[in-house]
């Protein structure tokens, strides 16, 4: 269960991020998105970005209309609302913080003997 | 807040699911195409393309109901979905589902029944403002206190908010338009309404400058409003009569207010010093040692309840000792040890309520033993349903569903029995609750009740509800989840079912002996009441009308008085059917009067003060002894001679005798007689009961009514032959023909009025017995569906027995004596167990043990009889089995 609160939790912030930097986009191509970015290394299963970009929705994130895609293809556009970019920011600080945080008790430099 | 929003979004989705599950669809179905484009610009061939895609979505379904998790709310999704499953299945078997919620009915009724009426009787707080902050005070271990000392707590105290003081008048005589009736009244200090915080219902509640001497007016009840002035809008500025003192109606409590007295509404509310224009030269407001007033206040806030005690007791004992300065030597005694306690009045002034409350709280225990009952029949039907349902419950567990979302499911399906038997019971509650109200305020003292059923009941109810449904939903779904999954699948019955069966025999014995128990118990009441009614009184009790008025209600002197009661005495005298007719101040069997007096001189010998001999008198008109059958052992009774110019005479009982004379001859002796002076024994009877059946033996006093001033209450006793309907119409029509503003009351026959008079344990008795047969119902009940499963699952055994030749009756003979065994096996358990458990209630017993062998007898007598008749029906059944049918199935 925390195992998949914290994937959860920062799949969301990779698509706010995502949505941030790219735009307006639809499901496919948001995760298309975070593979690339990732450079790979993060192999999603792209059926678990719907119910967590419904979360985003539902918590007033983001927002998504009707339009057409690159090629033509009625699809579902997901944008950031205000309170998401917000939301960005706020998250990507604590991120920032928690993996501080955290590589201060991972590199051997730091520890006292 | 951000949950609250998605809540609240996911909330919707439970509704607009159609639309949203097209949208999901086309959303997904872009996300392939454009995933499968990609694919075959990248070189697959369109099937492993669109393979691929579905793969890296892992899976359409999937995905969909994942999304669908998210979208709504599951949780309530799914308790939707158990509910109207849960109510397929109970529609689907009606059978077990009406008598599941039927049982639960009966047992949850029977609880809340009991808790209304022990709610009205001594839970319900006071419908008044903040009625925990109430207390009423006690001096010396006294309720009542006298006017000076009221006023000096009332002036003196600083930890109260307020105080008041408040007496009830037994009866007033309220001519409203020319018509007399009899109506309760209280009469209060000027802050009653203030320090309660009550707000009229209509035109103005009393204040301080209602009660000084010469105000004539009066507040009253909601209910004698609507009974009296059929709820006359106008009612405020009315004038009515009370005891013959015009008085003006200045306003109504609120509906629910009945007074501070829990059981004794009170019809008219009146001022304090009322009381002086109701009884002439009443004396009492300088009176210090007259006690006659309960005291209740207010605490302020924040004062501590010790506190406030220290401040008010050092106020009572400080006035005590200067009072005492004036007082006599007993009264002197008194003010030295006596102290003041403050005890709560959140629920209102003790009346005779009370004395309800511990049959009540016994009676609470019964009712729980039936619902106990009735849970354990409500958890063998769901187990043997569940037996049934074995095979859905393997497949459900073979495709997937958990075993708590099962369990959930089947607590579902209690839970819907228990909440529409619980409902149906809170019905049953409200109708039986009014009855027993009715049938306690039908007692010889009218206690009046408010059994409309209030939060707490509805609490309770609730309360009681949930946790049968714990009770009896629980272990059966633990236990029928729990199956061996493929033994289910295939219809296998596995070592599992027997186990099961060992769980329903252990039910249907607790059952038996549980119901055993109260049977036994209502067998011991109910010859507890046959005890008391068969005690010999002293007199008989057939064919006498009584009934009571009293003059000093019209506020009659005392020469008309005593011409008032001649000329009743002589008009119902003559009525036909009326063999005899008396007069007498004691009314026989109730315990309002009891006159008490004493004497120190006999036969002109002066007893010192220690050797005072005190006794209880009545006062009677000639007649009263051969009208009520009490012999006479020697002497005469009274009769035309003694008049009140003739010398003194007295009658005086065996007791009376013994204590005086000791075992001379009493004839013709004298004694001194108090306020009648030096009297002389003219006669001596046997020992009557003085008032209450249960009263020990006493010395009595009798002196004639021609001999004796008296101006208040007077009860007429007549013998009569033929119907007692048409005879109290007559009495009536004749009384009104003497005075027509008289009230006549409590127009009652002698046997009536002892029945009555055991209100208490008639109720007892009567609940005991019913809910003792409900419970008795209730295992029959269980019984007979154990029996009835038992000869369905081993139909093919007893084909297979018939086959070799086993004759019908002795199949049936293997039935019956099956549930002999459970039968035996509760009685065994019963028996004892009744005669320990109704040691703790032996106080409510009387002429008898627990282990009375008659109802001992007679209760495992019928338990066996009903028990076996239920267990018949299935045996018959049994022996009807066709073994070709039988062995034909599977």
């Amino acid at each position: 269960m925390a195992k998949s609160d914290v994937w959860q939790g920062t799949l969301a912030l990779m698509v706010l991020k995502t949505l941030e930097t790219m735009g307006p986009l639809h499901g496919y191509g948001i995760a298309r998105r975070i593979e690339q970015t990732s450079g790979d290394a993060l192999s999603i299963n792209y059926g678990t970005l719907y119910p967590a970009l419904l979360k985003l929705e539902q918590e007033g994130y983001i927002a998504s209309d009707w339009g057409m895609s690159a090629n033509n293809r009625r699809a579902k556009f997901y944008r950031l609302t205000r309170a998401g970019r917000k939301q960005v920011d706020r998250a990507a600080r604590e991120w920032d913080h928690t993996t501080a945080i955290l590589s201060r008790f991972l590199s051997p430099k730091e520890q006292s003997s | 807040m951000r949950w609250l929003r998605a809540a609240l979004v996911r909330l919707r989705g439970l509704f607009a699911s159609d639309r949203l599950e097209r949208e999901l669809e086309d959303e997904l179905d872009a996300h392939l195409r454009m995933h499968v484009d990609d694919n075959i610009r990248a070189g697959l061939a369109p099937d492993e393309a669109r393979r691929q895609a579905i793969l890296a979505l892992g899976g359409i379904e999937q995905t969909k109901e994942r999304y669908r998790d998210r979208r709504g709310l599951p949780v309530l999704e799914h308790v939707a979905q158990d509910l109207r499953y849960g109510l397929r299945a109970l529609r689907k078997s009606p059978g077990f589902a009406g008598v599941a919620v039927l049982t639960t009915a009966l047992g949850i009724g029977a609880n809340t029944v009991v808790f209304t009426l022990l709610n009205a009787a001594i839970l319900r707080p006071l419908p008044v403002h903040e009625p925990d902050q109430l207390v009423y005070l006690q001096g010396g271990g006294n309720s009542y206190f006298s006017y000076p000392l009221f006023e000096r707590l009332r002036d003196r105290s600083h930890t109260l908010d307020g105080v008041f003081a408040t007496t009830l008048l037994e009866r007033v005589n309220v001519v409203v338009d020319s018509h007399a009736g009899v109506a309760s009244g209280t009469l209060v200090s000027g802050d009653y309404f203030s320090v309660l915080g009550l707000a009229p219902y209509l035109g103005r509640l009393l204040t301080p400058d209602d009660d000084r001497a010469g105000n004539t007016v009066a507040v009253i009840s909601y209910g004698f409003w609507r009974s009296r002035f059929g709820a006359d809008p106008a009612i405020v500025g009315k004038t009515v009569a009370v005891n013959s003192v015009p008085v003006t109606i200045v306003g109504v409590t609120p509906p629910r207010f009945f007074g501070v007295t829990v059981g004794r509404s009170s019809d008219l509310t009146l001022p304090m010093r009322f009381r002086d224009r109701l009884y002439a030269g009443s004396g009492r407001w300088d009176q210090p040692f007259i006690t006659w007033l309960q005291i209740v206040a207010r605490l302020r806030p924040g004062v501590l309840h010790d506190d406030a005690r220290a401040e008010l007791d050092g106020i009572y004992r400080q006035s005590l000792s200067e009072f005492a300065m004036t007082a006599n030597e007993t009264d002197r005694r008194m003010a030295q040890n006596a102290h003041m306690e403050v005890l709560p009045a959140s629920t209102g002034l003790a009346s005779g309520v009370q004395r309800f409350a511990p049959a009540l709280r016994l009676l609470m225990w019964i009712a729980g033993v039936v619902l106990l009952i009735a849970c354990a029949n409500s958890a063998n039907l769901l187990l043997a349903r569940s037996e049934a349902r074995q095979r859905e419950i393997a497949i459900r567990l073979a495709l997937g569903a958990s075993r708590a979302r099962l369990i959930r499911q089947f607590l579902t399906e209690s839970a819907l029995v228990g909440a529409i038997g619980g409902t149906l019971g809170l019905v049953f509650a409200v109708w039986g609750s009014q009855a027993l109200t009715t049938m306690v305020s039908a007692g010889p003292i009218p206690l009046l009740l408010d059994a409309a059923p209030d939060v707490r009941v509805l609490a309770f109810t609730g309360l009681v509800s949930v946790a049968t449904v714990l009770l009896f939903g629980l272990a059966p779904a633990w236990r029928a989840t729990a199956s061996d999954r493929s033994a289910g699948l295939y219809g296998l019955r596995s070592a599992t079912g027997t186990a099961r069966l060992g769980w329903n025999n252990t039910l249907v014995v607790t059952q038996v002996a549980l119901s055993l128990v109260l049977v036994i118990a209502a067998g011991l009441f109910i010859r507890t009441v046959n005890n008391l009614l068969a005690v010999d009184a002293g007199y008989s009790r057939q064919n006498v009308l009584m009934f009571s008025t009293d003059a000093s209600l019209l506020r009659y002197g005392a020469t008309e008085t005593r011409a008032l009661y001649d000329s009743i005495l002589n008009a119902i005298e003559t009525l036909p059917g009326v063999s005899r007719a008396t007069a007498s101040f004691v009314r026989p069997i109730d315990s309002t009067i009891y006159l008490v007096g004493g004497t120190g001189i006999v036969d002109g010998r002066t007893l010192d003060v220690d050797h005072r001999i005190r006794f209880a008198f009545n006062v009677v008109s000639p007649g009263y002894f051969s009208g009520l059958d009490v012999p006479l052992v020697m002497g005469r009774d009274f009769g035309p001679q003694d008049t009140a110019a003739s010398p003194k005479v007295t009658i005086i009982n065996e007791t009376m005798a013994r204590q005086l004379f000791s075992a001379n001859n009493p004839l013709g002796r004298r004694f001194d007689g108090g306020d009648a002076g030096e009297v002389e024994v003219v006669g001596v009877v046997k020992d009557t009961k003085y008032g209450n059946l249960l009263d020990a033996p006493r010395g009595v006093v009798y002196f004639p009514i021609s001999q004796t001033p008296w101006e208040y209450q007077v009860t007429f006793l007549l013998r009569y032959t033929g119907a007692v309907g048409p005879l109290t119409e007559t009495v009536r029509r004749k009384v009104a023909a003497i005075d027509p503003n008289l009230p006549i009351y409590r127009i009652n026959t002698l046997e009536a009025e002892a029945r009555q008079s055991l209100l208490r344990q008639r109720l007892l008795a009567a609940m005991s017995m019913l809910f003792g047969a409900t419970a008795l119902l209730l295992a029959c009940v269980g019984l007979y569906g154990l029996m009835s499963f038992a000869v369905a699952r081993r139909s093919k055994e007893i084909g297979v027995r018939m086959a070799l030749g086993a004759r019908r009756g002795e199949v049936l003979w293997m039935i019956v004596r099956e549930s002999l065994r459970l039968i035996g096996a509760g009685i065994i358990i019963g028996v004892p167990s009744a005669v320990l458990l109704m040691r703790l209630a032996r106080s409510f017993l009387f002429g008898l043990t627990t282990a009375d062998p008659l109802t001992l007898a007679t209760s495992v007598a019928a338990l066996t009889v009903v028990a076996l008749s239920a267990a018949y029906v299935p045996g018959r059944r049994a022996s009807r089995v066709d073994p070709m049918v039988a062995l034909r199935v599977e």
